[in-house]
């Protein structure tokens, strides 16, 4: 077996190390940890007031408040929880690709490794499964020893095969085995019909999960480069087409940004996070980009939440 | 048409190549893996279809290369009917150069080709036409091209070698202008009747043109041997003296060398000199200096070419010029005796200060400074090379009278002389291009100097600054050198150009015109020259055909044959041809058969190279426009 640390630079897990991977709702939790939850309880962070009831601990009862205004109110802290995150990897034989030194699914098992390993020093459940046809590993979200090194050795131990991706059936499977409220990342090159992925992300984001979806891509995939007409053959089944290069990477182009435009807006109205690597990108610059971006969008979530209440 | 290198044509058959490679490398074969084809359109029939016509023709294109490729090593050629008309007995046009040069009057190559001259005048067959061009530094006699052979045959019985040297490039540009000056469509030999000396050959560039084929005849002996005088100085030594020194370049077997100085026609001293084959030695004969004096100096062994033997010499005395120094330093005065010996004519006077003279100067106080100025304004020169310490406030007082103003010194980093006024009096000795290099004189510190429109720089340092300047006062002149002559301030006083800049930079302000007393044979003479020395010998009066002693309008002056016809090194018709000839030389004399007398072969050889760089540029461009393989 390979050593799963060679997935993780220890330089770049330095750098990374300091990004904090934020939740951008409040997902409930089995033990206090970084992620903020809903539920209000004994903590140590102010949330709101609440009149007083009966049976209500006197501890909690804002005397000073009292004093001021004659009114019992009982206050109320937001309780940090850790965070149930599952890791979904996709194993499609299109993501057997690359164009440079690095390929998609090479690029894919860093960066769930990176995830897997920036969510455990967090102190969050982290669970692991690897898709293609159907669910070929799963490894559950537990709080035991050894979780994180059986998780890194299925990444590793992840192959890219199948003649055809299920996106959709793995969303499905993982949907109904999965608890609610955890966060559930999905690092695949989408390259299957959307619809249905959709459709199933969203019951996902139904059950209250946060969703991140890391799409992974080849250079060549985005400018298709070829300079010459040549028989193209498909990596996911093996199909021949023959292509002239100056005659089709218009259309591919634009076929191939539709695609994804689709998938980005469906992901958006879901409030799905969803972001593009690059195999040429370095990963940690990758993951800088991805957690800024994710926090800006965690203050206006926030802030729309307190328009709201 | 035929073929000069028919087994090259062989290649022809490498055009299958593109064929298989074009087969082999069809696009549809090569395949390239891509994640997805999802979003990959098909491509329309149409696209295909142009395609496969742009790769045919493609294919073609290099074809044509690969063909066009063995052809040109194949070298094709045609047979250029010249005159379809012309009846079978008159289509060639001869032209017979003879070499009359110096090295043609080694022992038997004249007698040779006389000889060879009229064998290619007798080779004419009846109805050709012929020309004649008689040759050494330049063409000396031309015939037009006629079919009359005996004003050919007289002017080749007149013709005798002469004292000048070779030059091949302007005889056979003779030859091209007789020939151009028919028009008519016939084929064309030149035969060049010649030593083949490898000194005749010039570097300018030229040569004869394709149409005009050659016939090499070389009459030049299989070894030569010569011993010469190719060099010969005199100057004025002490006591009135002269010093006479001659270069013997022994070219011959011989070790010994027996060398006779001859003085106004009597022989004087003679030297033996022991120099190896292929080695040069100096000899030098000191005699007494009349007034006026001319001499030879002259090997008095014999060898094969005799003509280079004797060198001449003609001296007249210079007048003497006072050069005062006022107010010169101890470096400067040590230098300017190191650089004007006694006996020569610039005669240095410490003391006097008197009128007429040229004045050096180099410490200028405010009352040295008028004192001098009103020495120039009478008429005076000066020259004044500025030290490091000098009063700027009375040089400038002194030379702001001549619109020239010292702005300062400027020290620190070195300057160095980047431009010199090459067409003035003082540089003419460095006019040549091994000579003008002022770069490696450089100026630790100088002065900076202002000059209007009125002064005349004559050198610049390459931060543009004027070095040397030269301004009028009154009627007379002040030559200011920036950085003066100390080695404290530069090294001009350690390179070779010092001293004869600064004996021109003299010479020029005392007005003197030199006196050239040394011509070579081929000169222009003035008019009324008459030989009172030397081998007599008929040619252009305006020019000087042979060596010897002349004089004219008072003047004496030696004239001397060139030291490059004594180099009897030879090459052979072969390089002859690859030097100067654009058409191959011919192996039947030029003397055609009656068959083959009417065409000329004409090369497509280097047409063949330009068509196949304009089809890899076109096959390049159509290749990478289309993008195709």
């Amino acid at each position: 077996m390979q050593n799963f640390y060679t997935y993780i630079d220890p330089a770049e897990l330095a750098r990374i190390a300091d990004l904090e991977l934020l939740a951008r709702t409040v997902i409930a939790g089995l033990r206090g940890g970084a992620h903020r939850s809903m539920q209000n309880g004994a903590a140590v962070e102010f949330a709101q007031y609440r009149p007083y009831a009966q049976g209500d601990d006197s501890r909690l009862v804002d005397w000073r408040l009292y004093g001021r205004s004659d009114r019992l109110q009982v206050k109320q802290f937001q309780d940090e929880r850790d965070m149930r995150c599952t890791v979904l990897l996709d194993c499609s034989a299109s993501m057997d690709y690359g164009s440079g030194s690095v390929d998609k699914f090479r690029y894919a098992q860093m960066l769930a490794a990176c995830v897997v390993m920036l969510a455990a020093n967090q102190g969050d459940t982290v669970g692991f499964a690897a898709y293609h046809r159907e669910l070929i590993t799963h490894v559950p979200a537990r709080r035991k020893d050894g979780q994180r090194h059986r998780i890194l050795t299925a990444i590793d131990d992840a192959r890219p095969a199948g003649a055809s991706t299920d996106t959709a059936g793995a969303l499905r499977a993982m949907g109904e085995v999965l608890p609610a409220r955890g966060m559930v990342v999905l690092i695949g090159d989408l390259l299957h019909p959307a619809d249905e992925m959709i459709l199933h992300l969203r019951s996902l984001r139904a059950q209250r999960h946060d969703v991140l979806v890391l799409q992974v891509s080849d250079p060549a995939e985005q400018t298709f480069p070829f300079d010459r007409a040549v028989t193209l053959v498909e990596a996911e089944g093996g199909r021949e087409q023959y292509a002239v290069p100056e005659a089709v990477r218009e259309t591919y182009l634009e076929n191939r940004t539709r695609h994804f435009e689709g998938i980005r807006e469906a992901c958006l109205a879901s409030e799905i996070d969803i972001e593009e690597f690059v195999c040429s990108q370095p990963l940690d610059e990758a993951l800088h980009r991805f957690s800024d971006r994710r926090n800006r969008g965690l203050i206006a979530s926030r802030r729309r939440a307190r328009g709201g209440a | 048409m035929g073929l000069l290198a028919p087994l090259f044509a062989l290649g022809i058959a490498l055009i299958g190549l593109p064929y298989l490679i074009h087969r082999i490398r069809r696009p549809e074969r090569e395949t390239a893996r891509f994640s997805s084809l999802m979003f990959v359109p098909d491509v329309e029939r149409e696209v295909i279809e142009r395609r496969r016509v742009q790769h045919i023709l493609l294919m073609v294109l290099r074809m044509a290369m690969l063909a066009v490729l063995a052809l040109a090593f194949a070298r094709p050629f045609r047979e250029v009917i010249l005159r379809a008309d012309a009846s079978p007995w008159g289509a060639t046009d001869h032209v017979i150069a003879l070499d009359v040069s110096m090295s043609m009057a080694y022992d038997g190559v004249w007698a040779r080709a006389k000889t060879q001259a009229h064998a290619a005048l007798d080779a004419v067959a009846p109805g050709d036409r012929v020309g004649f061009v008689r040759f050494a530094h330049r063409p000396l006699g031309t015939v037009p091209i006629s079919g009359d052979v005996t004003l050919i045959r007289r002017a080749i019985d007149e013709a005798d070698a002469t004292w000048a040297h070779t030059d091949y490039a302007s005889a056979l540009q003779a030859v091209e202008h007789i020939f151009a000056a028919d028009t008519a469509q016939v084929r064309r030999v030149v035969h060049v009747i010649s030593d083949f000396q490898a000194s005749g050959l010039s570097d300018a560039g030229w040569r004869l043109p394709g149409t005009i084929a050659l016939n090499a005849v070389d009459v030049g002996g299989a070894h030569a041997s010569n011993a010469s005088i190719d060099a010969l100085a005199v100057r004025a030594i002490k006591n009135d003296a002269l010093r006479v020194r001659a270069r013997v370049r022994n070219r011959s077997g011989q070790t010994a060398l027996t060398v006779q100085l001859a003085v106004n026609g009597k022989t004087a001293k003679t030297h033996e000199v022991a120099v190896l084959p292929g080695n040069a030695t100096q000899v030098g004969f000191s005699i007494p200096a009349p007034g006026e004096t001319h001499g030879s100096v002259a090997l008095a062994t014999g060898d094969g070419l005799a003509r280079d033997d004797r060198r001449f010499f003609a001296w007249t005395a210079q007048p003497q010029h006072r050069i005062q120094v006022w107010q010169a330093a101890e470096p400067t005065r040590f230098m300017l005796k190191a650089a004007l010996p006694e006996g020569s004519d610039l005669r240095l006077d410490w003391s006097a200060r008197g009128t007429g003279a040229v004045v050096i100067a180099e410490e200028v106080t405010a009352t040295f400074a008028r004192e001098l100025a009103e020495y120039v304004e009478r008429g005076g020169s000066l020259f004044l090379p500025l030290r490091t310490d000098a009063d700027i406030a009375s040089v400038n007082a002194l030379l702001s009278r001549a619109n020239i103003r010292i702005l300062g010194l400027r020290a620190g980093g070195y300057a160095e002389l980047a431009w010199v006024k090459l067409d003035h009096d003082i540089f003419h000795p460095f006019r040549g291009a091994r000579f003008n290099d002022f770069s490696s004189v450089r100026y630790d510190n100088y002065h900076l100097i202002a000059a209007d429109s009125a002064t005349v720089v004559l050198a610049k340092y390459d931060n543009e600054m004027p070095a040397m300047v030269e301004g009028r006062l009154g009627a007379g002149r002040i030559l200011v050198w920036a950085g003066g002559m100390g080695l404290d301030r530069s090294n001009l006083a350690r390179t070779p150009r010092f001293v004869p800049l600064l004996h021109e930079t003299l010479r020029y302000l005392v007005g003197e015109q030199t006196v050239k007393t040394a011509y070579q044979v081929g000169d222009a003479a003035p008019d009324e020259t008459r030989q009172i020395a030397g081998p007599k010998a008929s040619g252009d009066p305006a020019r000087f055909h042979a060596p010897g002693i002349y004089q004219w309008d008072g003047q004496i002056a030696a004239v001397n044959v060139s030291d490059r016809e004594s180099d009897l090194t030879r090459i052979t018709p072969a390089e002859f041809e690859i030097r100067l000839c654009d058409a191959p030389a011919l192996n039947d004399g030029g003397h055609a058969t009656t068959e083959s007398r009417n065409s000329l072969p004409y090369e497509y050889g280097r047409w063949a190279i330009a068509l196949l760089f304009a089809l890899v540029l076109l096959e390049h461009g159509f290749a990478s426009r289309q993008r195709l393989s």
